[in-house]
């Protein structure tokens, strides 16, 4: 019998009782000790964090302590190697005081020797360590001890001293709070998704939905130094969340636990949100420092995602940024999860009147052109009432989109009454052709009187689109460009095939000459008649 | 006093008091599933007579010690390895009855004995080399010499 050859609940009994330096020591022993030695090392380590960050807090509480940091800065995925799963780089700070950025090719190795000198020596200082992991690190005993040296020294650190940037497109959230000294996460760039649950699984098998929420939770709660936040899907672009029934299973009461811990990110100033989180009609509660945020993909919102957001209190809110895809490529874009059959929101926004907006103080605005038709229609000029402080170019550029919207509806109204008073002259022809006929017959008359209300509504309910989106306050759904034809006029009740409903294929030129093309159509026929 | 009969691995009998033998949460549960005492002898298969003597011993011992709190903060264990001077004296024994009076008392579920157990290996531990506690426990190395030649450069930061 030996020690090496005990059950893991008793060794795990046995190193719960040992001190730090005392697992390490054990590490080099034997495999299956070295195992269990590396768990009850993680589990030290984060008691040690919790004690570090509750002495931190309490020594800063009112020092209002930041960590500077650069613009966030838009990550691609071709600037890392994805086969190697790890890129690190250490902004080191030398005993010349001169600052350098050290990066190595996948060589663990390094980087425990830079920590080991910056522990040791005190002639070198790690300022900030950003981490990129793209494979899931948690089986790969290298990096859990690369972790743990990291969270070792960053222990020794306060957040104004060091701070870690997480680029993580592959680890959990539950593995972050675990290997990562959170306090001083400053910069934090976090995928979600389902594909990104199977790599997550690997330790949690069988997570479910409100596990995930809980870990994020608890990962922001930890995180009160967190400066930048991105929140990125994976898969094709907002697809990674599997709506249904995952959705159905969401407590109301969770996802307000998530929302608590966003709004206590007090130092967080930049955040960018390229998909929604675990639910499409959750609103984050931006948290009351944000200064820059950025939606991409704001189509998937749904009504009540924008009234919570028009009534949410922006205190601090400088730059809004509406976009549609942004730089950022998807890491799996037409990987895993593009099996997913999309369950969007069907209702849209389109029409959607928000009435007014609680965002004060915005200097620049900037919505993407393909966004527009997906936003409540009034949210423009919400903001550029609320907001007169807003950069010349940023009103310019909202007055041109806003514009291209009014001038839409008017080309709408423009048609109605056109087609009303070409119906008026077709019937009056009509009468009069059949007054010559068939005399003053008051039956006949009131027939073709009759044919004029009709086709008149039948056009009102089914009107020729010439742009895509539609009227401004159309609470009809989106309708493909179409010829205004007299089969569409004889035959209202056809329905629009779903194709060419959510087609948005059309752009403002082509619309455009569909609209003299009608026009024209309308005045040949007149001119015949 | 009503007594009952334990049958170790190596099938010796040995007549102990129930309230002796409740030390152990299973022998208690197990009892209370009967509803009375039994007649025949309650297996322990994973005991042998050597190990199960001992084990009775620190039951005799402590027979009348308050039963540990039921859900046991772990942090109170964690503060402390210090061990009461009858439990040292009884835990000075070969390593291989320590670790088979911790395995029994694991698999009888005698947290106290347990706690014991561990303290004493974890004492053991404290402050030693890795070397050191290899051959402590007699610890087989099996890792590859490039593995170790890796191993031992990781762990440079955190030596002295």
């Amino acid at each position: 019998m030996s020690l090496s050859i005990m059950p893991t609940e008793v060794l795990l009994l046995v190193f719960d009782l040992l001190d730090f330096e005392d697992l390490v020591s054990l590490l080099p022993t034997c495999k299956h000790i070295r195992q269990v030695a590396f768990y009850s090392l993680s589990r030290i380590i984060d008691e040690k964090t919790v004690k570090t960050i509750s002495e931190f807090q309490e020594l800063h509480a009112e020092g209002g302590a930041t960590v500077p940091i650069e613009d966030l800065e838009v990550l691609r995925s071709s600037e890392y190697d994805r086969s190697r799963g790890l890129h690190i780089e250490f902004t080191v700070v030398d005993g010349d005081n001169q600052k350098k950025t050290e990066t190595s090719a996948y060589d663990i190795s390094h980087f425990l020797d830079l920590i080991n000198i910056a522990i040791k020596s005190g002639k070198m200082d790690i300022l900030n360590a950003e981490l990129y992991i793209s494979k899931p690190v948690s089986e790969d005993v290298l990096f859990s001890k690369l972790f743990i040296a990291l969270k070792h020294y960053s222990l020794t650190r306060s957040p104004l001293e060091f701070s870690i940037t997480s680029l993580s497109s592959r680890m959990s959230p539950a593995n972050m709070t675990r290997f990562f000294d959170t306090s001083k996460l400053t910069k934090l760039a976090i995928f979600f998704g389902k594909s990104y649950k199977d790599w997550w699984a690997y330790w949690s098998p069988g997570g479910t939905i409100s596990d995930e929420i809980k870990d994020f939770q608890e990962l922001l709660k930890r995180t009160s130094n967190l400066e930048q936040l991105e929140i990125l899907s994976s898969g094709p672009i907002g697809l990674g969340f599997e709506l249904t029934p995952s959705e159905d299973t969401i407590q109301h009461s969770e996802l307000e636990g998530l929302g608590e811990a966003f709004s206590n990110l007090k130092k967080l100033h930049t955040m960018r949100l390229d998909t929604f989180l675990f639910s499409s009609s959750f609103f984050i509660p931006i948290p009351e420092n944000v200064k820059t945020l950025t939606l991409a993909h704001v189509a998937h919102y749904p009504r009540q995602w924008w009234d919570e957001f028009a009534k949410h209190p922006f205190k601090n809110l400088e730059s809004l940024k509406l976009s549609l895809c942004g730089t950022r490529e998807c890491f799996e874009q037409g990987g895993l999860g593009t099996h997913l059959t999309p369950t969007w929101p069907s209702e849209g926004v389109k029409g959607h009147i928000l009435g007014d907006v609680e965002v004060r103080g915005l200097k620049d605005f900037y919505c993407d052109e393909a966004q527009i038709p997906y936003l409540p229609s009034d949210l423009i000029p919400c903001l550029l009432k609320r907001n007169p402080g807003l950069q010349e170019y940023s009103k310019r550029h909202s007055a041109k989109q806003y514009s291209a919207m009014l001038l839409q509806k008017c080309k709408e109204e423009l048609m109605q009454a056109m087609a009303c008073r070409m119906f008026e002259l077709e019937v009056q022809s009509e009468m009069e052709k059949k007054f010559l006929e068939n005399g003053p017959e008051e039956d006949d008359l009131k027939e073709c009187a009759l044919g004029y209300l009709s086709r008149f509504s039948s056009f009102l309910t089914n009107p020729p689109v010439v742009l895509s989106p539609g009227p401004i306050n159309s609470t009809e759904p989106e309708s493909k460009s179409v010829e205004l034809g007299t089969k569409q006029l004889e035959d209202p009740a056809e329905p629009y095939s779903d194709k060419a409903r959510y087609s948005d294929k059309a752009g403002y030129d082509d619309n455009d000459d569909d609209f003299l093309a009608a026009l024209s159509r309308y005045e040949v026929r007149d001119v015949s008649k | 006093m009503s007594q009952i009969i334990l049958l170790s691995s190596d099938n010796v009998e040995m007549k102990v008091d129930k309230e002796v033998a409740e030390r152990s949460i299973l022998i208690k549960n197990m009892l209370e599933d009967v509803g009375e005492t039994p007649d025949q002898a309650i297996p322990i298969p994973n005991v042998n007579e050597g190990v199960l003597r001992k084990v009775i011993e620190w039951c005799e011992h402590h027979r009348n010690d308050p039963p540990p709190p039921a859900d046991e903060d772990s942090d109170s264990r964690k503060k402390s390895t210090d061990i009461e001077e009858w439990d040292q004296k009884f835990m000075q024994v070969d390593q291989e009855m320590l670790f088979e009076i911790i395995l029994a008392a694991n698999y009888l579920d005698i947290k106290p004995l347990l706690d014991v157990g561990c303290k004493t290996v974890a004492n053991m531990i404290k402050g030693k080399s890795p070397e050191e506690i290899r051959k402590t426990f007699n610890i087989q190395n099996d890792f590859t010499p490039e593995e170790e030649d890796q191993i031992r450069r990781e762990n440079e930061w955190a030596e002295e």
